[in-house]
């Protein structure tokens, strides 16, 4: 059935010709099943030409040039079927067949336009019924023919029309002979040539301009020419390079065979201008192969791949064959193929949705891609191009953002302290539990992401507070700052410390980040420590205490207030190691000094002496110096201290030690002075009541009385005055 | 063997009245007297080492008083028996503590003395031999 679709031109005069041997199939389909025939066959035939179509490919092939019905039969106008005896036809006999059987094919205008038979191998008779149907499948194949005609009758032109259209053409046609000179020219052929040649062109020149044919050009056509000259009609593209008149040019040039009498007589050539269809053929190419995104088009009954780009097979790692034996089965997930199969029944032109899909690269790494789609038709087929956009890595990311966040989160959960950030227009970005349960214990409110920072149910002055420390941050400010809250302390510590740090992208706050530490204990011991100190310092002032510390290594010796004072220096004054020795009068006490100073050091040991020392304005002062040592290896590297001013205590115990002296002289004075003539007394006294006739006189004995009772009043007058002039020395 | 006494006061009246009762109390015949520590001295060492004394011993006195006389008995060597009653008018512990730090001493009496004062050193554990 070669060659059966005849030239366009053709259309307009040749009726028959115009149908498609397909919408015949059926009807010889259901002919070859109904009948035993050898060959069922529609046969047409007019003036000119004959066609016809068979179940059985082989007879065509072999028979068509000599097919001819028997001329009576032809022209038989009865529409009856009738049978015929093939024994006087060579062409039948050849074939084996004995018998045929007929019935003509009339138009509905009464024009016999061909048969349908059926060739029997053995002579056959048909039943009433088999004749019945057999004019049932006439009637159909007429219908067919008449519904084509129809269709054609409505666009068929005119001589003067096709003459018009022929010239009103963009298209070059022309036709040749077997000489391939020119027979006919359409307008824009004829001048085209004249514009670019000067030369009009006539009946018999040849067609090859040598000014638009290049030596491959004019090979070309000579092929082509012998090709069609052969009875084939087809279409070929051709290069037309570039002239001094215009570039370089692409044509479609279509090769009509013209038949007569089972002849090629002449051919006409139809050339279409396609460079600008070329150009965006190649920019097509151009935006689609060369496309740094990977794309392909796949045809949409079967999901096989029709075309893929450079970046495609770049991506995937299959070649650009492989590929092209491939579907999208052999790549999508298994998991994904019920998505894919229920979009690709979305009928939208453009697809462009957020659907992700796993895909499989050559090498069976998965990789995450999102696609957007265009539904095309491509090789004549209902396909979709689409644009691959791989976003493996931005998952990849995203899942590490994620992680990222998921551990910042479980970090500023695993404290007590509160976390939270802030944007620039003080709304909560993120917080940790802490934060939330905070705001939530302090003010009732679920405080959540998107927030504001200043939640109505807080203090207003805390509020105002908050405002103000939030703005300096989101002013670019890093600082901490303790702040005292008491109304919060039930629920979490009277004293926080915050930390305030802006969010910074290069030069532009974005936001801001705070810390805040419960310090409630720690200030409380800061204040405890504060008063202990205060405590100290008050205590050491009134026991006129002050501290010093002698820094051995770097030979720098520090004094507090009180021990400046003590030694009457100005507040501002460094003593020096010889000032501490200068400090004390010269000769035994400086060596004294200096003394226990070298043992001390040599020994390491705890100290406590009293010493007089010689203040800056001339003064002395007894002073109590108490210390110890630290030693770093053995070595003491620093002495530390206190001196105490215990002049006043000093002067207080020579004041008593003189009294006590004073008792112990009135003592020594009452037991050995005042009693001794008390004793005498009581001597004499005893002597009368112990002896009778004593060998003394009374006299000398009561003399001696008197002297002795005058003697102890005597005593006891100076110690009178003694201890009122000692009491006087002490009041002042 | 006999015990030399010894009254070493500086005050007349005592060594009178002392006299008197070692007298009369049968304690000495002729009792020795002396107003300070240094005759005491002399006396004892100009009579040789073989006598022995008990010697009643006041403590202020002018020239040489109580304590310096039984400091000079070890600085001189004095190797004579001698026994000590410390005699004064003193009632201060000081010298009370200060007597018994002496091995010579073996009685501390504030004055007054009296007889029976004397009639109790004579059962005194060192004399009792001197006197029965």
């Amino acid at each position: 059935m070669n060659n059966f679709t005849p030239p366009d031109e053709f259309i307009n005069y040749y009726s028959l010709d115009t149908i498609q041997e397909n919408d015949f199939d059926f009807i010889l389909d259901f002919a070859d099943n109904l009948y035993e025939a050898s060959v069922v066959c529609i046969s047409f035939f007019d003036y000119k030409r004959f066609w016809y179509k068979s179940q059985e490919i082989h007879l065509a092939q072999t028979h068509t040039p000599s097919l001819n019905f028997p001329t009576d039969t032809i022209s038989s106008t009865d529409h009856q079927i009738f049978t015929f005896n093939t024994t006087n036809h060579p062409f039948f006999t050849d074939l084996a067949i004995r018998s045929v059987t007929a019935i003509p094919l009339y138009l509905h205008s009464g024009k016999k336009v061909g048969f349908l038979s059926l060739w029997f191998k053995e002579s056959y008779e048909l039943s009433a019924k088999e004749s019945k149907m057999l004019g049932v499948l006439a009637e159909k194949t007429i219908h067919l023919v008449e519904q084509k005609k129809q269709n054609r009758s409505e666009l068929k032109f005119g001589k003067k029309q096709i003459q018009v259209l022929l010239d009103s053409t963009s298209s070059f046609i022309w036709g040749i002979d077997r000489d391939l000179k020119l027979i006919s020219a359409n307008k824009n052929y004829i001048n085209t040539i004249q514009k670019y040649t000067g030369k009009t062109v006539k009946i018999g020149d040849a067609f090859f301009e040598e000014i638009f044919f290049s030596p491959d050009l004019v090979t070309f056509f000579e092929e082509q020419c012998e090709r069609a000259f052969l009875g084939e009609s087809f279409t070929e593209d051709a290069v037309v390079p570039a002239t001094q008149w215009f570039k370089k040019q692409w044509f479609e040039v279509s090769f009509y065979p013209i038949f007569q009498a089972g002849e090629v007589i002449n051919v006409l050539i139809n050339a279409r201008n396609i460079t600008k269809r070329k150009k965006s053929k190649e920019q097509y190419e151009l935006l689609f192969l060369s496309n740094p995104q990977p794309m392909w088009v796949y045809e949409k009954a079967t999901f096989k791949f029709l075309e893929v780009n450079q970046a495609a097979i770049q991506h995937y790692g299959y070649s650009k064959e492989e590929f092209l034996k491939l579907s999208l089965y052999d790549i999508i997930h298994a998991e994904d193929v019920a998505q894919m199969v229920e979009q690709s029944e979305v009928n939208d032109l453009l697809q462009t949705n957020d659907l992700e899909w796993r895909h499989y690269k050559k090498n069976g790494e998965i990789i995450w891609v999102q696609l957007a789609s265009h539904e095309i038709e491509y090789q004549n087929k209902k396909a979709s191009h689409v644009l691959i956009n791989d976003i493996t890595e931005q998952k990849r990311h995203l899942t590490l953002l994620e992680e990222e966040r998921a551990n910042t989160i479980a970090l500023i959960n695993s404290t007590d302290d509160l976390v939270w950030s802030i944007d620039q227009d003080a709304r909560l970005v993120i917080a940790n539990e802490a934060y939330f349960n905070y705001v939530k214990t302090v003010t009732g409110y679920s405080i959540k992401p998107g927030d504001s920072d200043y939640v109505e149910s807080f203090p207003a002055e805390l509020n105002a507070n908050r405002k103000k420390l939030n703005d300096r941050a989101l002013a670019g400010e890093t600082f901490a700052i303790e702040i005292h809250f008491p109304e919060v302390g039930k629920h979490w510590g009277t004293w926080s410390e915050t930390r305030f740090n802006p969010i910074k992208e290069g030069d532009k706050v974005r936001g801001a980040a705070m810390f805040a530490r419960n310090i409630t204990s720690r200030k409380e011991i800061e204040l405890a420590l504060e008063t202990n100190q205060r405590i100290l310092l008050e205590t050491s002032e009134v026991a006129r205490v002050g501290g010093w510390e002698i820094d051995l290594v770097n030979q720098k010796i520090s004094w507090s207030k009180i021990t400046k004072e003590i030694h009457e220096t100005a507040l501002d004054f460094e003593p020096n190691f010889e000032d501490l020795i200068n400090f004390h009068r010269l000769g035994h006490n400086q060596e004294r000094i200096k003394r226990i100073f070298r043992e001390v050091v040599a020994t390491a040991r705890d100290f406590d002496f009293e010493t007089q020392i010689l203040t800056a304005k001339g003064k002395e002062r007894w002073v109590r110096v108490k210390g110890g040592v630290k030693t770093i290896e053995g070595k003491a590297v620093r002495m530390f201290g206190m001196v105490q001013d215990i002049n006043d205590q000093k002067k207080h115990l020579e004041e008593i030690e003189m009294q006590n002296k004073q008792l112990r002289e009135i003592a020594w004075m009452q037991s050995h002075v005042v009693r001794a003539p008390v004793a005498r007394i009581m001597g004499i006294v005893s002597l009368f009541q112990d002896f009778d006739d004593l060998e003394i006189s009374t006299n000398e004995l009561f003399n001696n009385i008197s002297d002795s009772a005058y003697e102890i009043d005597d005593i006891i007058r100076k110690i009178n005055n003694t201890i009122q002039t000692n009491h006087k020395q002490v009041v002042q | 063997m006999k015990l030399n006494l010894l009254i070493v006061d500086d005050d007349k009246m005592v060594q009178t009245m002392h006299t008197i009762i070692v007298k009369r109390s049968g304690f000495s015949e002729k009792p020795f007297n002396f107003v300070n520590g240094k005759e005491a001295l002399d006396f004892i060492v100009s009579n040789g080492k073989e006598e022995k004394y008990l010697i009643l011993l006041d403590i202020n006195m002018p020239v040489m008083n109580g304590w310096e006389l039984l400091d000079a008995f070890s600085e001189f060597g004095v190797e004579n028996e001698i026994f000590v009653v410390m005699v004064s008018s003193s009632i201060d512990q000081h010298d009370l503590d200060k007597a018994s730090t002496y091995s010579k001493v073996i009685s501390y009496v504030s004055k007054p003395m009296t007889k029976d004062i004397l009639d109790g050193l004579r059962n005194h554990d060192k004399l009792r031999t001197y006197f029965f």
